[in-house]
């Protein structure tokens, strides 16, 4: 159990904890090597259902207090994986199945969480999980790495996550040395530039903090970029600091809000390698699609990454799309509405395996905005057409808004 | 006579136990409505809270919340496309991160963990 002593595993309704021993899986041992050969458990489900159920990575969880890990589970992933926990007022309960299969203890338990749930009212959400922590590449580097067979495969996974810089060889293939390349950079990680879907998981070097020496998590950045603002010489170095890690404070407002909410501030990684204020809301970058139809054969996901508008076309077979090149006029569009605070301010990249003028199965659409009226405002109207071999349907258009 | 008094007491014993388990809490099920797994977990949930609505979670609106305490998340994810191979789905959804951000909510596994995705949650599949 990762919280032994929640209040969730005493009420409202007591539980009876039956403990057993569940032989350890051999994955939670690569996590960690000190575990014994079983582990305890209790039921939550008489039987083992199809589906999967779903654990979620401790990494960068409870870093802010608005999040914590309550229960674990047997999974697939690592011993520290979260079956059952909180952030702000959402409690996952992770595990999958019938109602009626529960255990007495698992479907107490499952009430006692709803109990939980109610009793967060309000409780909101301070950082969101939208980049990839610095642990990401150390789970790679040290954990992934015995699960594959060939060297290849190890330098593949950790390109994926780290793609700007020539991995060495000796990072591949001795763990000693991987640990010292990683722990010479990792104050000095940051979320990777780019408005790709990837960039989300991928890391990058900042290497004018790691020429300062001073880690970016560090709360004497802060103090470095105070004492720099007003220097002839590292001005423009200290501007680049501040808009990179405290992006929602003007240079001229940093003195004082640092004044002001120095006891208070803390990194967060997955929100975005930032610093901010405890207590703040997290904005979240995820914009609505309005306009969507249950049975549309693209589904569309939409949101502001690295001052981009991304999105993410899901497209079912055997339907496509067309390229914004489309000679009959079929292609995918964008257009700025009225309201919006933001226009385009580039052409649409579209990343796609599919070649020709045709957009089959995934592809991702990323076009850069510009600043246009004060606000937060988002207004976007995305039309496509969506044919199949032997006809299409009526042009649609969906507003992508915040 | 024997196993119709044997129903009956089993029956007298799941209300007992629905009772001694009532959460004075107002709860509105989002799940795939129609199925079977909807159902099991609505006859768990309709004598152990105060009142229970159920609901497809593709149809919920944030109006719909009203005078719901918490708000639970649900439903099968594993599905066959056109060729009979295994896929996980995700029910499409009009709910907004922004507008439940201190609501008491429930995401139940799989599909839980799509919604924790579409709203970039910790509680994600994606980071699973």
């Amino acid at each position: 159990m990762l919280s032994p002593d929640h209040e969730i595993l005493r009420g409202p309704f007591s539980l009876a904890l039956e403990f057993e021993d569940t032989e350890t899986p051999d994955n939670f041992k690569r996590f960690d090597s000190t575990l014994g050969d079983t582990v305890r458990t209790f039921a939550i489900f008489h039987t083992k259902f199809s589906e999967p159920g779903l654990v979620t990575s401790d990494h960068g969880f409870e870093v802010v207090p608005d999040a914590e890990r309550i229960l674990g589970g047997i999974n697939m992933k690592g011993p520290q994986y979260a079956a059952v926990a909180r952030h702000g007022s959402f409690v996952m309960w992770g595990f999958q199945g019938y109602a009626n299969e529960l255990t007495d203890t698992g479907r107490r338990l499952f009430l006692n969480s709803i109990a939980y749930a109610h009793s967060k009212r309000g409780t909101v959400v301070e950082t969101l999980r939208e980049w990839a922590p610095r642990d990401a590449l150390a789970e790679t580097l040290f954990v992934w790495r015995s699960f594959y067979e060939k060297p290849e495969e190890l330098r593949e996974s950790v390109v994926r996550t780290y793609p700007g810089e020539v991995i060495p060889d000796e990072v591949i293939t001795d763990v000693e040395a991987a640990r010292r390349w990683f722990d010479e950079r990792r104050p000095y990680l940051r979320r990777a530039d780019g408005a790709g879907y990837m960039a989300q998981y991928q890391l990058a070097l900042d290497r004018e903090v790691q020429a300062l020496r001073i880690g970016n998590a560090d709360p004497k950045l802060l103090d470095w970029i105070l004492d720099h603002l007003n220097s002839e010489a590292d001005r423009a170095l200290a501007e680049l600091l501040l808009a990179r890690y405290v992006p929602d404070v003007a240079a001229a407002d940093f003195p004082a809000w640092l004044r002001e909410n120095r006891e208070r501030l803390y990194f967060t990684e997955t929100g975005g390698y930032v610093w901010r204020v405890s207590g703040t809301r997290a904005k979240s970058p995820v914009l609505s699609v309005v306009g969507v139809a249950q049975d549309d054969p693209v589904t569309v996901q939409a949101e502001l990454r690295n001052g981009s508008l991304a999105l993410v076309l899901s497209i079912r077979a055997p339907w496509h799309v067309y390229r914004p090149s489309d000679p009959e006029g079929r292609g995918v569009r964008i257009a700025a509405a009225e309201g919006s605070s933001f226009d385009l301010a580039g052409d649409l990249a579209i990343q796609s395996d599919t070649p020709g003028d045709e957009l089959h199965g995934y592809c991702e659409v990323t076009i850069p905005l510009k600043r246009i009226a004060p606000g937060d405002a988002v207004a976007f109207d995305l039309t496509y057409v969506a044919c199949d071999p032997r006809s299409c349907k009526p042009p649609r258009t969906l507003r992508i808004a915040r | 006579m024997l196993p119709s008094l044997f129903f009956v007491s089993l029956v007298a014993f799941a209300d007992t136990t629905a009772e001694a388990e009532r959460l004075p809490i107002s709860v509105l099920y989002a799940g795939n409505e129609g199925t079977p797994y909807t159902a099991s977990w609505q006859q768990l949930l309709e004598p152990r809270v105060k009142s229970l609505r159920v609901m497809s979670l593709s149809k919920i609106e944030t109006k719909d919340l009203a005078g719901i305490d918490v708000l639970i998340v649900g439903g099968q994810v594993e599905d066959k496309n056109e060729k009979g191979e295994l896929r996980l789905k995700s029910e499409k959804h009009r709910l907004s991160f922004d507008a439940l951000q201190g609501f008491p909510t429930v995401l139940m596994g799989g599909q839980g963990g799509f919604v924790s995705d579409d709203w970039k949650l910790k509680t994600s599949w994606q980071h699973g």
